[in-house]
């Protein structure tokens, strides 16, 4: 396997998801991160059509983990493996790093890097989106590149290194540093002159802030998600707009 | 910056959200700073969408519904602050306070623009197919990104409609309605609230309420080490 192979799925992994479709999920993003592979085989036209046909099956993963599927994937069908062999691994490889993806990129270290930068940016400081893009993307980054040259490197004994669940073993710190943070941003909007529900009144709006977060945890908790609670809110101050301008003098 | 050119700019980092690479550039914190330096008011763009940001920080799920599209609604918000620039009688909580009360239908409508888009990308599928079949091997690797078009004008789309709506009001009557102002602006002070209170309801582990005290605890004195 060359090292040029492997920053050409890398690359070519960027894209896993521009023509998304309800029928294939990410088929043609896998296609078109395979097709290099296929293409040095030396293989003619009939048979490399053919190939990259067998490529457009369905596939869904987390994106960040589609270069390690491709690459181990590639690896396997150079070794020698069936095509079911090669399809059975593919398939397990992408539903499980799916779910591994999802709650630690979307469900965790996304806001993670919000509210890391976010009281920075409420301080007006213009760098704040340099930190949410560094604290997401260096561990984003790291886990497509090492995607990829684990699975060009090891094939099937990616599935090992994987069973040892390295970055589900970080989110019991994340989730607890997000909860931290969570405090931090409402315990500094509480007497910030410009975010705070009462400002210039110290303790009394400290505690009306911390109220207002508690009742509004509270209601959310019971079902009444944020959506509804926005546009219910959004509601009462139109109304209260209203009535204000209707009644002013 | 007309409404045409933000929409391009929406459209442009819009397809990091699903087609590209998907670094954070579609965030309305990071967009909204692009978006500022693109009109010549970074200031704004980053308050604008560190507000915006709030509201992003988990899906917006209404009912058993695809939950919509908080990250285009949020930077079409930040464009339409900037585009609206500083209307008499409303500071910038009460404006960003009237804009939230907005996000929800367009967050609605550009997730109806996506789910259109994923149908649609289907086409892309039968083209790599057929041009595969007939040996045409560059243009089949070309179709099989073909869906980069679609996601582009998806969020190019939904921006220009909004953003041309909002040209066409121009504020007109906001300064009659500035009565108004103090109650977006009581509201605008709520929705960080909303956003962290959504946030923590759904990520809630063992022993948050700890967490969350020494981080209010921090916070508080952090700001009053300030002042």
């Amino acid at each position: 396997m060359t090292r040029t192979l492997g920053w050409r799925i890398l690359l070519r992994s960027l894209l896993v998801q521009s023509s998304w479709n309800f029928s294939g999920l990410q088929n043609l993003g896998f296609f078109f991160m395979t097709w290099p592979a296929l293409a040095r085989r030396d293989l003619p036209a009939p048979a490399l059509a053919s190939a990259g046909l067998r490529h457009l099956r369905n596939f869904n993963t987390h994106p960040y983990f589609a270069g390690l599927v491709a690459a181990t994937v590639i690896r396997e069908e150079e070794s020698g493996g069936t095509a079911e062999e090669v399809e059975g691994l593919k398939r397990s490889l992408m539903s499980a790093l799916g779910a591994v993806g999802d709650e630690f990129f979307w469900a965790t270290l996304r806001p993670f890097s919000a509210v890391v930068a976010l009281p920075a940016a409420l301080a007006g400081a213009v760098w704040a989106p340099l930190v949410m893009l560094a604290v997401y993307n260096v561990p984003h980054v790291s886990v497509r590149v090492w995607g990829v040259s684990a699975g060009l490197a090891k094939g099937q004994g990616v599935l090992e290194m994987l069973q040892r669940q390295p970055l589900s073993r970080a989110l019991p710190a994340l989730g607890t540093a997000t909860a931290v943070l969570i405090g931090f941003l409402v315990g500094t909007a509480a007497i910030d002159r410009a975010w705070g529900l009462l400002p210039g009144h110290g303790l009394v709006s400290i505690g009306a802030g911390v109220c207002v977060f508690m009742l509004l945890l509270g209601v959310q908790s019971l079902g009444f998600g944020q959506g509804r609670l926005l546009a219910t809110l959004s509601a009462l101050a139109a109304l209260a707009g209203v009535v204000r301008v209707v009644s002013a003098p | 910056m007309n409404a045409t050119g933000a929409a391009l700019i929406v459209g442009a980092i819009g397809l990091d959200q699903t087609a590209v690479a998907q670094v954070l550039f579609s965030q309305p914190l990071v967009g909204g700073v692009i978006l500022g330096w693109s009109a010549g008011d970074p200031g704004s763009g980053l308050l604008a969408g560190a507000f915006f940001q709030f509201l992003c920080l988990t899906d917006l799920p209404v009912g058993a519904s695809i939950p919509p599209d908080t990250a285009l609604a949020g930077l079409i918000g930040v464009a339409t602050f900037l585009a609206l620039g500083h209307p008499p009688g409303w500071g910038d909580q009460a404006l960003l306070g009237l804009l939230a009360a907005g996000f929800l239908p367009v967050a609605i409508l550009a997730r109806m623009f996506d789910v259109r888009v994923r149908r649609a990308n289907l086409i892309w599928v039968r083209i790599t197919e057929r041009l595969l079949e007939q040996g045409r091997l560059r243009l089949a690797q070309a179709a099989a990104n073909g869906g980069l078009l679609f996601f582009f004008l998806r969020a190019f789309i939904v921006a220009l409609v909004v953003l041309n709506l909002v040209a066409l009001w121009d504020g007109a009557g906001l300064d009659l309605a500035a009565g108004a102002a103090p109650a977006f602006a009581l509201f605008a002070r709520c929705v960080p609230l909303i956003g962290l209170a959504a946030l923590l309801s759904q990520r809630r582990r063992t022993g948050w309420q700890i967490s969350l005290s020494a981080g209010v605890a921090a916070g508080v004195l952090f700001t009053r080490s300030l002042v």
